[in-house]
């Protein structure tokens, strides 16, 4: 099994209702990558994903696989293997009758198809549980049923939509690690719809963030978290402290400085803002720390103390109608509800981008 | 259409394209059109062209017996009887065409009996008949119109008085005349408006019902009637009564229907009820089975069922009689009451199961919760389960509404044709027994109409759809 | 307390009201009367169902049976299972590709056709008979039993269709997508995964379309004809104004007899499924 990579060159997508699902995008998955495409509901990411594997034709712009122009082939001819949401276990079949599917599909004969059904059931470890129904399996089971069932085609891109979504804490972070292993035996290039960042961040080689129907950054797990590229990437790739301003002055060294509600702040610049530009001050809860003498320094009340074992999450407020959340190890010498404290964060800890769409908070989201 | 490409690929699609269009058209939309043709036509023998048809066949076959009769007068007159009454084909006429005589009689019978005494040959029913002051059908029967007058041709008939050569001529003229009538008329008639509202006109038509004064006051006290006057089904002219039939028949079928379903409703909804929120798992099995097996069970069973019931030597009759509260046996098959009812019984199954099966849906956790909040039975119901039940109620109302509307085989087997007829045996009567289809088409033209309508109203204010129908079933 | 038992004492009534005629036919069945009665015994007799394979002689010997036609009965049984055996499939057909379109089919069509294909179980079952009648009469085929194939599957169609409709709703598309996917053919992925997923509707479909096809009267008796059919000969004879052998009474008997078995079998069956 080889991956090939897949190109987006200029894909658009419009329904029949007019609605636009994703505006032109171009977008280049590399040979044997994991690359994640991350964003809210809705955004567009299971739609790039339905036409790749042939389910949906561009209104706009091309597929390419492995160089190959994908116009007009249909999905059941794609060297693409889909893996659902609900998985779609056939649930009239056995288990290995599922995975030998595409095997019979091929035209291979009965006692072919069982081998190769059982090799990739050794695979998954489920070799045992070849003449069950699919019904009878547990959920991580299931899972891995369904992997079984897209790898016996042998694809050069596995296309995964959201295939963690069904399944407990516990028994995602297992597979996370089972599915980056598999990738990484199969050589298979992997692209991975999620709407969970921390799926994303964990397991991708690179993530591609969309909102409504655009990509809009591409990079490494890393580079997302750490240098977003637009406000909506801020806010939605982990947790974020946001100021919303105006930029009052740039600095020799770099850095920009910003006039919000919680007062005149400085942070880093990557976007190369002037002065007078509305913008958003960024900054993680984790680069918040308590102490004196920082660049950005404040006193505030703490308003909620969250202890989630070895962080506490604290809720701060820091001025009238402005709060900071600080994320800091647990030493075990921690404050409480109401006590005064001293925190801040460095200049180059926060990050200053133009404004922009923000991600909805749980807040909006329970609305 | 893209999707069902995609899906089922091409053979697949065109297959199940092909088998809906021919459902759709052949089976549904087709013979409905027909039918609105049929209605729209008028009946044949109604037409001028018929008339002028039978008189020139009427004609030449009064040539061709006297033809007959005077190259063999000895022999036909020895047969003098046999001829002097033609009536069915069984008789060896050498009509050109080799036709049937018509044996359908307009005539006057006395009249013919008085010619023939006189005259030198025997009675000919065609020659009687051929006679160009025929009387032409025409929807307002008041004034009588005859064709001689209404085509200005010349008033010929063959006189049995006259010598037996000008009859031959009188009726050889007559023959030619009606031949170029019908030609014309043919062409008029082609090139007319072919379609008429006639036969729908037959439904409002008002009927003079004889009856003698004392039956009138009798009738008069009914409360029906008294309704049917009050919407113009029935009045008074001239110290008669009229009715409008065929109106009468539909508003009383239409109204018992909608009666049917009033009382199916509110004797299921406790009985679904009972069955899918009231009882233990265990226990609605049976009571399932219970409902299902009269359900599945030959519906003409199940009214056969109850002639053992209303019959003359029935268990009612038997019962009553038995117990000396009666002489001689009620004629249940003579009230509309027996029908009613045993329509109630055959179709009621069709309320329940829809309301069951939506009901069944609820989560009865809700109705716990309802109650835990402090609701009544009552509060419960109409806030929880009537409201979640709904498109249940609705579609079960639909059908046995149409259910009861349609009902045939009900009235027709409990009555027996002993009492006021349904509006569906109207319709088979004007089919199968009266002869007159294009009346008949109307008639279940706008039978369909009315039920439709009322259909889709009952829907417009249940806020129903038809999808609902796919998955209450 | 009391509305339950009133409510469990309104539910038994009605069990009763539904069982009551159908109890009364089945004992009158046995009775040696004719017409058929519950109120005048006359002694126990098996002989209203022997009509059906007694010899010929002691036929005739019956001052009662001797004046049935037994043959006309069998042959007109006998329509009815021909007409059944071309109506089932038919309305098998068409049922399933009426549900296909009407749930995979996005269109604007799709409104008007949910009409037009529910139309015929809406409407009085006389008045299908009758368009059916009309309409292959103006074709020139004469009433019969092809007018009342004809006329029956218009709206026995409709039962499977439903049918299939709610269990096609209930499969997720991503079934057919997952097969597609892996590389089946439309076809392949029909035979392997629609038509086993529907399976079980299409039995039931099946034997709803068979029941309502031996039992439909109202159709029938305007399409038919000359043509006879097992219920329009039970209809004729229950219309007999001076009662009849309780012949029909037997074969009732016999019908709800079946249905009994047949409904618990079913039930049987379906709950030893539900239970895994």
């Amino acid at each position: 099994m080889h991956g090939k990579d897949v190109t987006l060159d200029g894909v658009a997508i419009t329904y029949p209702n007019g609605f636009t699902a994703v505006h032109p995008t171009n977008l280049k998955v590399e040979a044997g990558e994991f690359f994640s495409i991350l964003g809210p509901s809705g955004c567009g990411k299971t739609t790039i994903l339905r036409a790749v594997s042939g389910f949906v034709d561009p209104s706009q712009g091309k597929v390419l696989i492995g160089g190959d122009d994908q116009q007009g082939i249909g999905p059941n001819t794609r060297p693409t293997a889909l893996i659902f949401q609900n998985l779609a276990l056939f649930p009239l079949m056995s288990v290995w009758e599922n995975v030998a599917f595409g095997l019979e599909a091929r035209g291979a004969s009965k006692a072919e198809r069982r081998k190769k059904a059982l090799e990739l059931l050794d695979l998954v470890a489920l070799r045992d549980q070849a003449d069950k129904k699919p019904q009878e399996l547990s959920g991580g089971q299931r899972q891995r049923v369904a992997i079984a069932r897209a790898l016996a085609v042998e694809p050069s891109v596995l296309l995964l939509d959201e295939p963690l979504s069904a399944l407990d804490l516990k028994l995602r972070q297992h597979m996370r690690a089972e599915l980056r292993d598999i990738q990484k035996k199969t050589g298979v290039t992997f692209i991975y719809i999620t709407h969970d960042q921390g799926e994303a961040l964990t397991m991708s080689d690179r993530i591609a963030v969309m909102n409504a129907g655009v990509v809009e950054q591409v990079g490494a797990p890393d580079e997302v978290y750490n240098a977003p590229a637009t406000a909506f990437v801020a806010s939605f790739v982990g947790e974020v402290n946001q100021f919303k301003g105006r930029i009052v002055e740039i600095r020799e060294d770099g850095l920009a400085v910003i006039e919000t509600v919680a007062g005149v702040l400085v942070g880093k610049n990557p976007k190369g803002l002037t002065t007078g530009d509305a913008a958003i001050l960024f900054v993680r809860p984790e680069q918040v720390q308590p102490g004196q003498h920082l660049t950005n320094q404040f006193t505030g009340q703490v308003m909620r103390r969250d202890l989630e074992g070895a962080f506490i999450n604290y809720e701060i407020t820091i001025r009238e109608g402005a709060q900071l959340v600080m994320h800091t190890t647990n030493t075990g010498d921690g404050v409480g509800v109401g006590a005064e404290l001293s925190v801040g964060f460095q200049g180059n800890g926060g990050i200053i981008l133009p404004e922009g769409q923000l991600a909805r908070t749980g807040r909006e989201l329970a609305a | 259409m893209k999707s069902l490409l995609n899906g089922f690929g091409r053979t697949l699609t065109i297959v199940f394209f092909v088998a809906v269009l021919v459902w759709g058209l052949v089976l549904i939309i087709l013979p409905q059109l027909t039918m609105l043709e049929r209605a729209a036509t008028a009946p044949k023998r109604q037409l001028d062209s018929s008339i002028a048809l039978s008189l020139r066949r009427d004609a030449r076959t009064c040539v061709s017996v006297l033809d007959a009769y005077t190259v063999n007068p000895a022999e036909n007159g020895a047969s003098n009887t046999g001829l002097s009454i033609p009536s069915v084909s069984g008789m060896a006429l050498p009509s050109p065409s080799g036709m049937a005589v018509p044996s359908s009689s307009t005539m006057t019978g006395p009249k013919a009996k008085a010619s023939a005494e006189v005259v030198n040959r025997p009675y000919i029913l065609q020659c009687d008949r051929a006679s160009t002051h025929k009387q032409l059908v025409r929807e307002d029967s008041v004034a009588k119109l005859w064709l001689d007058e209404a085509y200005d041709v010349e008033t010929l008939s063959v006189e049995a008085a006259d010598p037996i050569a000008v009859q031959k001529q009188t009726a050889e003229k007559i023959a030619l005349i009606a031949d170029d009538l019908y030609l014309q008329m043919k062409q008029a008639e082609a090139a007319a408006f072919p379609y008429t509202t006639g036969n729908f006109g037959k439904l409002f038509a008002a009927r003079l019902i004889p009856l003698s004064p004392a039956q009138k006051d009798i009738e008069d006290a009914k409360l029906s009637k008294q309704l049917y006057g009050l919407i113009g089904l029935r009045f008074e002219r001239d110290g008669q009564i009229y009715e409008r039939i065929g109106l009468v028949t539909l508003t009383r079928t239409i109204s018992f229907a909608l009666m049917a379903t009033t009382l199916a409703l509110l004797l299921c909804y406790p009985v679904a009820y009972k069955v899918a929120l009231a009882s233990t798992p265990e226990r609605a099995v049976w009571l399932f089975m219970g409902l299902v097996i009269p359900y599945a069970i030959v519906e003409l069973m199940r009214v056969y069922a109850w002639t053992t019931i209303v019959d003359n030597q029935g268990l009612l009759n038997g019962v009553l009689t038995g117990l000396g509260m009666i002489a001689d046996p009620i004629q249940f098959k003579r009230m509309p009451a027996t029908v009613f009812v045993v329509i109630v019984y055959t179709y009621v199954l069709f309320m329940v199961f829809p309301i069951f099966n939506v009901m069944s849906t609820l989560d009865k956790n809700q109705i716990e919760a309802a109650k835990d909040l402090g609701a009544s039975t009552v509060r419960t119901h109409r806030r929880i389960i009537i409201p979640h039940s709904k498109p249940g109620i609705a579609v079960g109302c639909i059908a046995t509404f149409m259910l009861a509307a349609g009902a045939f085989s009900v009235p027709r087997i409990i009555s027996r044709g002993l009492q006021s007829e349904w509006f569906s045996q109207t319709i088979y009567n004007k089919f199968f027994e009266s002869e007159n289809s294009n009346v008949g088409a109307a008639y279940s033209f706008t039978y369909t109409l009315v039920c439709f309508v009322i259909v889709g109203l009952f829907m417009w204010l249940m806020r129903t759809r038809l999808k609902d129908f796919a998955r209450v079933q | 307390m009391t509305s339950t038992r009133l409510l469990n004492i309104y539910t038994g009534g009605f069990l009763v009201f539904m069982f009551a005629p159908l109890v009364l036919m089945i004992v009158s069945s046995f009775n040696n009367m004719s017409p058929p009665s519950v109120t005048e015994w006359h002694g126990f007799t098996g002989k209203w169902y022997a009509f059906f394979w007694m010899e010929e002689g002691s036929l005739r010997a019956d001052p009662i049976l001797r004046s049935l036609d037994r043959d006309r009965f069998v042959g007109c049984f006998g329509n009815s299972l021909f007409i059944a055996s071309i109506v089932v499939p038919l309305s098998l057909l068409l049922g399933l590709s009426g549900a296909i379109l009407l749930t995979r089919w996005r269109s604007r069509a799709n409104g008007v056709l949910w009409w037009v294909l529910l139309s015929p179980m809406l409407a009085p079952g006389i008045v299908l008979g009758l368009s059916a009648l009309v309409f292959w009469g103006r074709l020139g085929v004469n009433a019969g039993m092809f007018t009342i194939v004809m006329a029956q599957t218009t709206f026995i169609a409709g039962y499977p269709m439903l049918i299939l409709m709610a269990r096609l709703q209930r499969q997720p598309v991503e079934l057919e997508e997952a097969a597609l996917d892996l590389g089946a053919s439309p076809f392949r992925v029909f035979r392997r995964l629609t038509l086993p997923y529907l399976a079980p509707a299409l039995m039931s479909a099946a034997v709803i379309a068979f029941m309502a096809s031996m039992e439909n009267y109202n159709t029938t008796m305007f399409a038919k004809g000359g043509a006879c059919t097992f219920a329009t000969e039970i209809g004729a004879m229950a219309r007999n104004p001076n009662g009849h052998p309780p012949v029909i009474n037997s074969v009732g008997t016999v019908i709800i007899l079946l249905t009994v078995i047949a409904a618990a079998a079913h039930t049987f069956l379906s709950r030893r499924e539900a239970k895994p």
